[in-house]
């Protein structure tokens, strides 16, 4: 009785090795690559960054851009889950390392987020009015909520600098503006937050070339899978 | 018998089987892995493809953890650190006896 799978990923040392890279690139897509997820966040990314900083959007673009990143979160998960893992889910191995920066990566954006979270309640309380405890309170939502995307949603390196950015940008965009300290705080923290949108834009750049490469890679890849399933039927 | 021989054949034999061969090696690259894709990548039936994953199941070499996502059902397959340790033991064993060999 002859047990030998019956296309050409046998259990020769090639046929194996062929397997070991097959299953590691498929598995990249659960976690480290994610593809058009890239092209869109970075896309957003710059084009948030380049309005905030040189032109000011209105009520509805501010709404729009700051919304954005909760879509982009979904659309990227959507397409990891249905998209990128067509036949199956293939868990990425973890590096020993990864863990424990998650928990690094998460506390820092924690205590970034209490403490921005703490200023804007600090000047609501000195400056208290309606209209400005709204903005607080979207500005604080969206800034406690970061710690618990990066922990759920951005695993890859890119991901985390791509969407702690954009949610920074939302929280601004549809709260923090609000806030009567905010234009002092632009004014006195101008090398930052220039500094800041600037490296917000390169990497948004260098986003979109690394999100089209990966999906490249995928088409491939499922040319490859399908090839290997036509095959062995 | 000759020695050679000998070490070829106290090879772990539920590993030693291709299909199983084959399972194993695609666990091993991943923290865990769905059947479609495992049946899809080894071309083994459902049937036949269940029927080994049992016997590494039996062996305490993978995990088998059935779940829903929605209102499909999904099996998941993990390597054990035992399955893992098997392997390693196998490509060792064999490219020793095959040295001796040539």
């Amino acid at each position: 009785m002859n047990h030998t799978p019956n296309n050409h990923f046998d259990a020769s040392a090639e046929g194996l090795k062929n397997l070991r890279k097959l299953t590691r690139q498929y598995g990249r897509y659960s976690k480290n690559a994610v593809g058009l997820g890239h092209v869109i966040g970075g896309g957003l990314l710059f084009l948030s960054a380049y309005l905030v900083d040189h032109n000011q959007p209105g009520k509805f673009g501010r709404l729009l851009l700051g919304v954005a990143p909760f879509g982009w979160i979904y659309c990227k998960e959507w397409l990891r889950e249905h998209y990128y893992q067509f036949c199956g889910k293939v868990e990425q191995r973890k590096k020993v390392w990864e863990n424990p920066l998650q928990v690094l990566l998460t506390g820092i954006t924690a205590s970034i987020s209490l403490a921005a979270s703490g200023f804007a309640i600090y000047i609501l309380l000195k400056n208290f009015s309606w209209e400005l405890l709204l903005g607080s309170l979207v500005y604080v939502a969206v800034l406690l909520a970061i710690p618990f995307i990066v922990w759920r949603y951005l695993r890859a390196p890119y991901e985390f600098i791509v969407g702690v950015a954009l949610f920074l940008f939302s929280a601004i965009l549809l709260g923090g503006t609000l806030l009567p300290g905010a234009r002092d705080v632009f004014v006195w923290g101008f090398l930052f937050v220039r500094y800041f949108m600037a490296l917000a834009e390169i990497v948004a750049l260098v986003m979109i070339p690394v999100g089209l490469v990966q999906h490249l890679e995928f088409l491939k890849l499922r040319r490859k899978m399908r090839r290997v399933s036509k095959e062995a039927a | 018998m000759r020695p050679d021989l000998e070490e070829l054949l106290a090879v772990d034999r539920l590993v030693h089987e291709p299909a199983r061969l084959v399972i194993l090696t695609v666990l091993a690259e991943a923290e865990a892995v769905e059947f479609p894709f495992l049946a899809k990548v080894s071309g083994l039936s459902k049937g036949n493809l269940s029927s080994h994953i049992s016997k590494l199941d039996q062996a305490g070499y993978l995990e088998v953890n059935k779940s829903f996502r929605g209102k499909i059902p999904s099996t998941s397959l993990k390597l054990t650190p035992s399955g893992r340790n098997a392997l390693r033991k196998y490509r060792q064993h064999l490219k020793r006896a095959l040295r001796r060999k040539s």
